[in-house]
């Protein structure tokens, strides 16, 4: 092998070296929000289930203690509690197409999202529009007449409710 | 000055280079159909001129960033105005972007020995749309976070990867702090190297080639009726950029950007988008299932594969549209579609949506103000209101007016001895009537959605 030959080998391999140290951080930087956990918090407490009227769905807004960046300040979120009678359902504001918050409309008896006009039932049931699935239900639960939810969000436009 | 000149030229060899520059024979001679690119130029240099200013002042977080931005426009010097410029100088270079492409798609322009060239522009192109879209989310408000929502959400549709692509551009599981620093190092970092970057190569391989003419002239025949840039095009294109920046500032004096209520994952909002995304808007409304495949992944992803494919699919020997059919007619389908779905979104229901936008508007101030008037006021002494307060006198929590009309409760008031004889209620008649119509308005939004 020539000295030339050698020279230029070197020189390639220590270009690639230098490459990889310096890509390697910078991947592991770029890519670190796929390593952080996923969304799911603790129990959120919404009053007494009893102060929420029957029969019409509810829009109750809380905080979250954020898992947002370096944020020490609570961020605002919501979710529609329905309750007739005995029965309770809790789910996400989030239209399951892409990421818009839905209105319940009273006069049509639906929930309806803004954006793209997917419809949902009074119990979140998907009726029509782009939405590929119903709206996700929230895990709660009632503990002394309170109630309490876990927020959550999920991937937008999948079949089926995937934890974001 | 020769002196100056001769030895800029001997150390620097700049001179000569600018000399080529102004005397670059334009075949067909000056014509006011070439003077697109350089205006294009022009604006990107205001974009990044205005841009700067606005960095010096902006602050790239969910606390900051709206009230960075309405500091910007109310109280220093000239920032309404730099911003205004800076928000329909983006319009701008979306449209005139477009309109390059179109018209050196028209002339042919893309064809042998210019295929590099043409390439080049098709990535410009998708740079300026990548500025305009993470340009979208600073301001913070209402309409910037859920048109980003629904935009990074079509990413995170992708097959396979999208789920990733979202997370990383997202920064997180949802839209936040995270997302305004990478949009932000984007917009002001990544993308403005990218830009000059290829605007400096798409400019070289340019001036290598030269213009080409009109279809109706041969390359050849170009060549013989020629006209050095200096002067004939050069006062053209200077024309045009004064004109661009009268429209620009024009706009920016007339229609100033207007701040929306603050970002609120809470509080539903019809999002849209800014005018040059509202064809895939629309468009999502009408696919269904598999078919929002389409909509989000194919048809965006095909369109560009083709606009690089043009020069190899195009196999015409004649520059004349009427001869290139199969790429002009696939263009022709996209433009009418394009231009019909924009249309269709911006005619329907354009006034119901500006009466939203003007409440929601209306109904932070009112919130934000009211509260705070409330909060001076001896109020929170004997009412409560959420977690302030005490429990002498009715809870205003969810009061939402108790089916009284404004003119009962501003009358209530001033006298509240009228209808409730022994309430121990101090009379508020001393405050001015627009301090009273606050304090109701705020009343009446408690507890209402």
């Amino acid at each position: 092998m020539d000295r030339r030959l050698v020279l230029k080998t070197l020189a390639a391999m220590a270009n690639i070296a230098i490459a990889a140290l310096l890509s390697l951080p910078a991947i592991l930087y770029i890519f670190s929000p796929l390593r952080r956990r996923s969304s799911e918090t603790d129990w959120i407490d919404l009053g007494v289930l009893e102060a929420l009227p029957q029969g019409a769905p509810t829009l109750v807004r809380y905080e979250v203690q954020p898992s947002d960046g370096w944020a020490r300040k609570a961020r605002r979120a919501s979710a529609w509690v329905y309750r007739q009678d005995d029965r309770v359902r809790v789910f996400t504001s989030t239209c399951p197409h892409l990421g818009c918050a839905v209105r319940w409309t009273p006069e049509s008896v639906r929930f309806s999202c803004p954006c793209h006009e997917s419809a949902f039932s009074l119990d979140g049931g998907r009726l029509s529009g782009p939405a590929p699935r119903s709206l996700d239900p929230l895990p709660w639960k009632l503990e002394d007449g309170r109630l309490y939810l876990r927020h959550q969000v999920f991937r937008p436009g999948a079949s089926q409710a995937v934890p974001a | 000055m020769t002196r100056l000149t001769d030895w800029l030229e001997e150390r620097t060899g700049l001179p000569s280079v600018l000399r080529k520059i102004l005397e670059e024979p334009v075949p067909g001679g000056a014509r006011w159909s070439y003077v697109l690119g350089s205006s294009i130029v022009f604006v990107l240099a205001v974009q990044a001129l205005t841009g700067v200013l606005l960095a010096l002042n902006y602050a790239p977080t969910s606390e900051g960033a709206r009230a960075s931005l309405a500091f910007i426009q109310e109280q220093v010097a000239a920032g309404r105005l730099l911003h205004g410029v800076h928000h329909w100088g983006a319009g701008a270079m979306v449209a005139l972007v477009g309109f390059h492409l179109l018209q050196v798609f028209l002339w042919g322009a893309y064809r042998n020995p210019r295929e590099a060239t043409w390439i080049v522009g098709v990535f410009l192109f998708l740079t300026t749309l990548a500025f305009a879209f993470t340009g979208s989310l600073l301001p913070w408000d209402q309409n910037a976070y859920w048109a980003v929502q629904v935009g990074l959400s079509i990413v995170g549709t992708t097959p396979w990867i999208g789920h990733a692509l979202q997370r990383v551009l997202q920064g997180s599981a949802e839209i936040g702090n995270l997302t305004l620093t990478r949009f932000y190092t984007l917009h002001v970092i990544i993308l403005p190297i990218i830009v000059f970057t290829l605007l400096g190569l798409h400019v070289y391989l340019f001036l290598r080639r030269g213009v080409t003419p009109h279809w109706s002239l041969s390359e050849e025949e170009g060549k013989h009726r020629r006209e050095p840039f200096y002067p004939y095009q050069l006062a053209r294109d200077v024309g045009i950029m004064v004109l661009m920046l009268a429209v620009i500032l024009w706009l920016a004096i007339t229609f100033p950007p207007m701040l929306g209520a603050p970002a609120d994952p809470s509080r539903a909002y019809e999002a849209r988008p800014d005018w040059y995304f509202l064809f895939l808007f629309e468009l999502l409304k009408y696919l269904e299932g598999p078919l929002e495949l389409v909509g989000t992944l194919l048809l965006p992803a095909g369109s560009v594969l083709f606009l690089l494919a043009i020069p190899f699919l195009d196999r015409s020997p004649s520059r004349s549209p009427l001869k290139r059919l199969p790429v002009v007619v696939p263009m022709l389908v996209g433009v009418i579609g394009i231009a019909g779905l924009t249309g269709k979104s911006l005619l329907v229901g354009r006034e119901e949506r500006r009466a939203q936008r003007v409440e929601e508007v209306r109904r932070a101030g009112v919130l934000e103000e009211g509260g705070a008037l409330l909060r001076e006021q001896p109020c929170l002494k004997c009412h409560r209101l959420g977690e302030e307060g005490r429990d002498r006198g009715p809870d205003l929590t969810h009061y939402g007016g108790a089916g009284r009309s404004s003119e009962e409760l501003i009358a209530h008031l001033k006298d509240p001895k009228v209808l409730h004889p022994n309430t121990i209620m101090p009379s508020f008649a001393h405050l001015p009537d627009r301090d009273l119509e606050l304090l109701v308005e705020f009343l009446r939004l408690q507890g209402v959605d």
